[in-house]
């Protein structure tokens, strides 16, 4: 199976000589083709700057990532762009979507960038429309749609120019519970049907248990490590919930 | 402490307030440089009359000073209102924290204070520095010499522009304060995080608007272009009602009509950003077309005031010396009951005797019995002075003429028998009389067909003083001419020196208060046709540049500052836009062609608005003399590119900076 993204003792320090603060403290994973993977890790742990480093929105301090055999640590910053556009999707908690532009032109603004030619836009824009049965909202603006609306049209800008890998950031953090399993069911969709590869980080153990395998981070370090494997999704969620019982916060010392 | 706080928030934000900033010290300084002209004075030599003339313009920039600070205070109340209404997140912290309304409102007393106290007094340092070299300009203006030159500082001045921005800044206080009073906490904090409800017009009613604002603006155009400047009947009135009225709705219309133009595109609309920029102008002119529609109207107001102010002044000036060939001339007016013809020299020699002055000439102009409307008629073209139809063309004779030009070190003519010829020196009459000769050369001339000598039309002003030359007299021998009525007797003198001159002024502005034995009706001097024009000119310009100035900049800091404020908002839409992998490039374009469009539609529309006013204007103009239209675009033109282009390259690199920082830092 083809590695979408190694990740070899990565380093993130903040604060300078005498206050330093280090958010990633070498962390090295794997992420195969067609993956489906979790990070978990309690608020602070370094989980969103771990995110932020793989999608070249940050920089490392120290370690590799490499993303289709492409070392991003060393890309120059227009290289970077290149590299954000062509191979990475994006999903953000609070949608991220433009409030002027319609829902169409918001995931077709991800291939105008790429400098894609008009008549395929419109093509590859009701292709990841279908796929997220958003068709009938994508004349409507932002503001016209519900919570579940804006983030299955912000995962269909992240897979309209089929990118290796998509990065979700705590996807259903602004959505009621109902729009949360709906995007979710999404996810699993793109997932299984499109063969796309996914990461995402959550602190939710719901939406972690739709994941393929979950990564836990404790202050920076790599923590545990489970995978979903042939079980339920229901057994998958106690696993999860076990795990985060003795990760959680101080509850570990209390023990 | 509430002091430190404010001093601290004026610090922080200092990039927001940078341009507001900037125009503030302008208009300080310039109001100080026009209100400091007495102080300038010290420096020139005035004549009497020039110092009559700094008197009258002082006056009048005071009076316009006032509309100044109208328009600065209009600025300054907008921009601190709109200041205010950026910060409900801040506003709101510190009511969440506790502190009272009136608390609040004493910080932002302090802010404007001590933004108010270091524009004043940047403004003042530099208004200081500038008139210094104004004053150099104003001696070149005036045409005096400058006695010496040491520092200048106008207490006037000074104590002026302190009060005025002092009471213009209270004012804006009060505002504030009011609007603060108003402000509840939940609205102060969920500012930001309410959603913005876009007020989103149907394309197709933006079609239909668009269409409808052509319309408006062809029709003003249409009407203004066949009525002109000077008639104010109701057509005046439409067109600058229906022009006004289709501004605002083009403005209401344009983005909406230019996206829906685009979208019909797909590869122009789904190419790189434009999607992205078209959309944000749409939703942001939306909002804002009432204050384009007044900037756009503004700006009209700027170019017209600029280049006709300074068309006049160069008309004024370029015809002065034409204008005046001789240093004295008195006119005496005939009717039909008052025949009698006493000559103006003899009267003139009785009572001043002949070395009151160096060489005269007398002119009589008799009445030719051909009317203008019997010359139109005659040569089929139709001249646009309806006014002056029934007016008899004069006459005059030879030898009169020939002694006149030998005044003018203009040799003598000579004309054959049953011939004559024509003097003739304004610009329109001299195209109607080539096109005139051209389809007859005889004319019934006082009851007696005469031939014309020579197609050339002769150059000899007949008196001083008319400022568009003379529209066509005819010439003939001595010999040959016929009875007719006399209309208009007109004595030129030149003078040996400025004391002959001078002494001879004072003794006909005796004899002209004097209406019972006075010998003439209207007397100029050379001196005081120069005077006037200087005058004029200086006046012009002083105002053109004043009102053109503050109109400009304040056009100018209120769409700089719309930009500035809506930069914070734009600043998570460009994040967004590079997060999903925009370049840098793309990103800075895409904010510049914004900030472009932004700057150029109210400008654009004013221009479109100004070539067909100055065009009106212009008809005005030339009847004042010729003036040079280009010359007057071209110096306009600068004026602008230079404070308008300048305002947009600040308010470009203040937006780059606050949406897209330079470090490429896009941590949380």
């Amino acid at each position: 199976m083809k590695k979408i993204l190694q990740v070899r003792k990565m380093e993130k320090t903040y604060g300078k000589r005498g206050n330093i603060t280090k958010a990633i403290d070498g962390i090295s994973f794997d992420v195969v083709k067609g993956e489906y993977i979790g990070i978990m890790g309690a608020s602070g742990s370094g989980k969103t700057t771990l995110l932020n480093c793989i999608s070249t929105i940050d920089t490392v301090t120290g370690g590799s990532i490499t993303i289709n055999d492409c070392d991003v640590t060393a890309l120059s910053a227009k290289k970077l762009s290149a590299f954000r556009r062509e191979q990475l999707g994006f999903i953000f908690q609070d949608f991220n979507l433009l409030d002027t532009l319609t829902a169409f032109e918001n995931i077709a603004l991800a291939l105008t960038i790429m400098k894609c030619p008009a008549v395929e836009i419109k093509k590859r824009v009701e292709e990841a429309a279908e796929r997220l049965e958003i068709q009938e909202v994508l004349g409507k603006y932002p503001y016209q749609m519900s919570g579940g609306e804006k983030q299955r049209v912000a995962a269909a800008r992240a897979i309209v120019t089929e990118p290796a890998m998509i990065l979700a950031d705590e996807p259903t953090g602004a959505l009621d519970s109902k729009s949360a399993k709906m995007m979710l069911k999404s996810f699993e969709k793109m997932n299984e049907e499109m063969n796309a590869t996914i990461l995402m980080v959550t602190h939710d153990a719901f939406t972690a248990s739709y994941c393929k395998r979950i990564l836990f981070i404790k202050d920076g370090q790599l923590f545990h490590e489970i995978d979903r494997g042939k079980e339920s999704r229901k057994d998958f969620f106690n696993e999860i919930i076990d795990v985060v019982s003795v990760l959680g916060g101080d509850n570990s010392d209390v023990l | 402490m509430y002091f430190k706080l404010a001093r601290k928030n004026v610090r922080k934000s200092i990039k927001d307030f940078a341009i507001y900033f900037l125009t503030l010290v302008f208009g300080v300084c310039v109001f100080y440089m026009f209100n400091s002209l007495d102080a300038q004075q010290e420096l020139m030599a005035f004549t009497e009359s020039r110092h009559e003339t700094m008197v009258a313009l002082t006056q009048i920039l005071a009076y316009f000073s006032v509309f100044v600070s109208v328009v600065l205070g209009f600025l300054i109340v907008y921009a601190n209102g709109f200041l205010i209404r950026r910060r409900k997140q801040e506003l709101g912290m510190y009511m969440l924290l506790g502190m009272e309304k009136w608390k609040i409102a004493r910080v932002l007393i302090y802010e404007t204070l001590i933004i108010g106290v270091v524009a004043l007094g940047v403004g003042l340092g530099l208004g200081v520095l500038l008139s210094q070299l104004m004053s150099v300009f104003t001696a070149r203006l005036f045409e005096v010499n400058m006695t010496g030159f040491h520092f200048v500082f106008s207490l006037s001045g000074a104590a002026k522009a302190v009060m005025n921005f002092g009471l213009i800044f209270m004012i804006s206080v009060l505002f504030g304060t009011i609007s603060i009073s108003r402000y509840q906490l939940i609205d102060l904090f969920q500012a930001s995080k309410k959603n913005e409800e876009l007020k989103l017009r149907g394309m197709k009613v933006s079609v239909v608007i668009f269409i409808l604002s052509v319309l408006c603006l062809g029709s003003a155009y249409g009407l203004i272009l066949k009525n002109g400047l000077l008639n104010m009947g109701w057509m005046f009135t439409a067109s600058i009602l229906l022009g006004s009225v289709g501004t605002f709705l083009f403005f209401m219309s344009l983005s909406g009509f230019l996206l829906r133009t685009v979208q019909a595109n797909p590869k122009l609309y789904l190419k790189n950003l434009n999607m992205f920029v078209l959309r944000q102008i749409n939703s942001k002119i939306n909002t804002t077309y009432v204050s384009m529609t007044i900037v756009c109207l503004v700006l009209l107001l700027t170019i017209g005031t600029f280049s006709s102010g300074m068309g006049i002044s160069m008309a004024v000036s370029t015809d002065l010396a034409a204008a005046a060939p001789y240093d004295y001339s008195i006119t005496q007016f005939h009717s039909e009951n008052d025949p009698e013809e006493i000559s103006i020299l003899n009267q003139i020699n009785e009572r001043f005797g002949e070395e009151a002055y160096l060489e005269a000439a007398e002119i009589r102009e008799y009445d030719s019995g051909l009317t203008l409307r019997a010359l139109m008629e005659l040569s089929g073209e139709e001249l646009d002075y309806e006014e002056m139809a029934e007016i008899h063309a004069p006459m005059i004779k030879l030898s009169e003429l020939n002694a006149l030009r030998r005044m003018n070190d203009q040799p003598g003519i000579a004309l054959e028998e049953g011939k004559f010829f024509l003097v003739c020196t304004n610009g329109d009459f001299k195209s109607f009389f080539g096109n005139l000769f051209a389809v007859t050369q005889t004319l019934e001339l006082g009851g007696m067909s005469f031939e014309l000598q020579s197609e050339e039309l002769i150059q000899t002003e007949l008196e001083t003083g008319m400022r568009y030359g003379n529209m066509g007299v005819f010439v003939l021998r001595d010999e040959e001419f016929p009875e007719a009525a006399l209309a208009l007797q007109t004595l030129n003198l030149n003078f040996e020196n400025d004391e002959q001159a001078n002494a001879f002024r004072a003794g006909m502005s005796i004899w002209f208060a004097d209406a019972e034995t006075r010998p003439f009706h209207r007397a100029i001097a050379k001196e005081e046709l120069y005077e006037a024009g200087v005058s004029t000119r200086t006046i012009l310009s002083f105002l053109a540049i004043y009102l053109g100035f503050v109109f400009l900049i304040t056009c100018a800091a209120i769409l700089a500052l719309q930009q500035l404020s809506e930069a914070a908002d734009n600043r998570e839409r460009y994040e967004l836009l590079r997060k999903i992998g925009a370049e840098k490039k793309m990103v800075n374009q895409s904010i510049f062609f914004q900030i472009f469009l932004y700057f150029m539609m109210p400008l654009g529309l004013a221009i479109v608005h100004s070539i067909v006013g100055l065009k009106v204007a212009n008809d005005v103009i030339r009847l004042l003399g010729d003036m040079d239209i280009v010359g007057n675009l071209v110096i306009t033109a600068f004026f602008i590119l230079v404070i308008y282009g300048g305002y947009f390259l600040a308010t470009y690199l203040g937006v780059k900076a606050i949406v897209a920082p330079e470090s490429g830092g896009m941590k949380e």
